[in-house]
């Protein structure tokens, strides 16, 4: 699942993605809320992988990772999120080693290596 | 003062500051010359005092208000000083009037806060530009890298046109980049006591290719150890050092030399070279963020390095200037005041 309001980030990951042949199934949602509600309901294909932006107008990255922790554990247990932001901000990358539910922090553009070597440390 | 807190004596200056004469001063009670609010207590202050007499200032710390005949306050600083006479103990007052000071006191301080919120704004609105201007910079990036990906072959001038795309979009990357690394110099600054010359040995460890290639030679003399910030202070050694490589002259081998100095209470450094040199009217314009001399096909660069060397000096209450003519080498100087760690 992507989370990023900026579309063509979304598109050009979702590119990656799919011609690096990494997901059966991409979803994008251009809000955090938008994607907080697709968890929230449970229905659906639910997300292996989450790639989170940061700075998004309404909600951030940051707060969306507070609302997800208030989510059903089990569904977390299944979740890897991943933050993929434009920030090479240090504080940023120091915040998001506070957070335990964050496997890695990627400067976009995601890339096929990293892509490889983020779900080769999982599955 | 006696030991019972009435006035014996005063001088002249006394009567001024207050306003009385001296015959409505003597024998008055201390109390007198301090506003009501604080009367109550004064005579079991002056009791304490009496009882352990020593040389010391009055309030410790705190403002004293002192009150006129004409009913101002004013602030004051007061020493006690005991004397033993025949006649029993007294106490001798010396009152400064620091309600000047205080003012003034009070505009730096407002100043100073004012100065320090408006540096972090700008500071703040550097790094907010620059990290918005990233975004779409990105944008174009990724894409050119999709058109070149599916339409690459179509069109045999397609190519060129990206790569000329790229490029200025790299190079608007890395200047962005400058501006933000700029913006963000000094904020996590820690002040430790260094040795300058390993700082120089360093910043040769890490630009040993370049020196190799380039047949640099560098000499250093006795370098001081001080208190610095670290971390920024090898960087301008590093962008100096760098910049007398890349800024040679065609087939002389760049020899550098790094000194240092003591000058009125403050290091000098200098850093010499045997390059370009450079015109005297570009001499302030060179240390201004962006500022470039020549063009990108001679002299690769940003126009950052010096501006970077500029703040650290001043990071480290010095500054830095530069003695050249084209032609014959340029020196760098700067200067780095006694910091207390």
């Amino acid at each position: 699942m992507l989370i990023d309001d900026n579309r063509a980030d979304n598109y050009y990951h979702e590119r990656v993605i799919r011609n690096n042949d990494s997901a059966d199934i991409i979803i994008a949602k251009e809000s955090a809320e938008d994607g907080l509600a697709y968890l929230k309901t449970g229905e659906g294909t639910q997300p292996d992988i989450i790639f989170l932006d940061i700075n998004m107008p309404g909600m951030n990255g940051w707060e969306f990772l507070e609302e997800y922790h208030l989510l059903d554990k089990q569904l977390q247990s299944k979740v890897t999120i991943v933050m993929l932001t434009t920030s090479a901000n240090p504080d940023d990358k120091a915040k998001a080693g506070t957070f335990d539910s964050l496997l890695d922090f990627l400067v976009k553009p995601l890339s096929a290596e990293q892509l490889d070597r983020i779900i080769g440390s999982f599955f | 003062m006696n030991e019972q807190g009435r006035i014996k004596y005063i001088n002249s200056q006394t009567r001024l500051l207050f306003g009385y004469t001296r015959e409505e001063l003597i024998d008055q009670r201390l109390e007198i010359l301090i506003p009501e609010r604080f009367r109550k207590h004064h005579p079991a202050h002056t009791t304490a005092y009496m009882h352990s007499p020593s040389v010391r200032t009055m309030g410790a710390g705190r403002d004293l208000c002192a009150l006129t005949r004409d009913g101002r306050e004013i602030q004051v600083e007061i020493g006690l000083h005991p004397i033993h006479t025949q006649n029993g103990l007294l106490v001798q007052a010396s009152i400064i009037d620091i309600t000047e000071r205080k003012i003034q006191e009070a505009i730096i301080t407002r100043h100073v806060i004012e100065l320090e919120a408006k540096n972090r704004e700008l500071e703040q609105f550097t790094y907010i530009a620059s990290h918005d201007l990233q975004e779409p910079l990105r944008t174009i990036t990724n894409y050119i890298h999709l058109v070149k990906e599916d339409f690459g072959q179509l069109h045999t001038e397609l190519p060129m046109y990206i790569t000329t795309i790229e490029q200025s979009a790299k190079r608007m990357q890395s200047l962005v980049k400058g501006l933000l690394d700029f913006a963000r110099l000094g904020r996590d600054k820690v002040l430790v006591t260094a040795d300058s010359g390993r700082l120089v040995t360093n910043v040769i460890a890490d630009l040993q290719n370049l020196i190799t290639h380039s047949q640099a030679k560098i000499f250093i003399s006795d370098m001081p150890h001080l208190n610095v910030y670290e971390t920024e202070l090898q960087q301008l050694f590093q962008n100096l050092i760098i910049n007398a490589i890349k800024f040679r002259r065609e087939f002389v081998p760049p020899v550098i030399q790094i000194a240092s100095e003591q000058v009125e209470g403050e290091w000098r450094f200098s850093v010499r070279d045997n390059g370009i040199g450079i015109a005297a009217e570009y001499h302030e314009r060179i240390f201004h963020i962006f500022q470039r001399l020549n063009k990108d096909t001679e002299y690769e660069g940003y126009g950052i390095g010096l501006a970077n060397c500029k703040k650290i000096a001043e990071l480290h209450g010095g500054k830095i200037w530069v003695e050249s003519e084209p032609g014959s080498g340029s020196t760098f100087y700067f200067t780095i005041a006694k910091l207390n760690a």
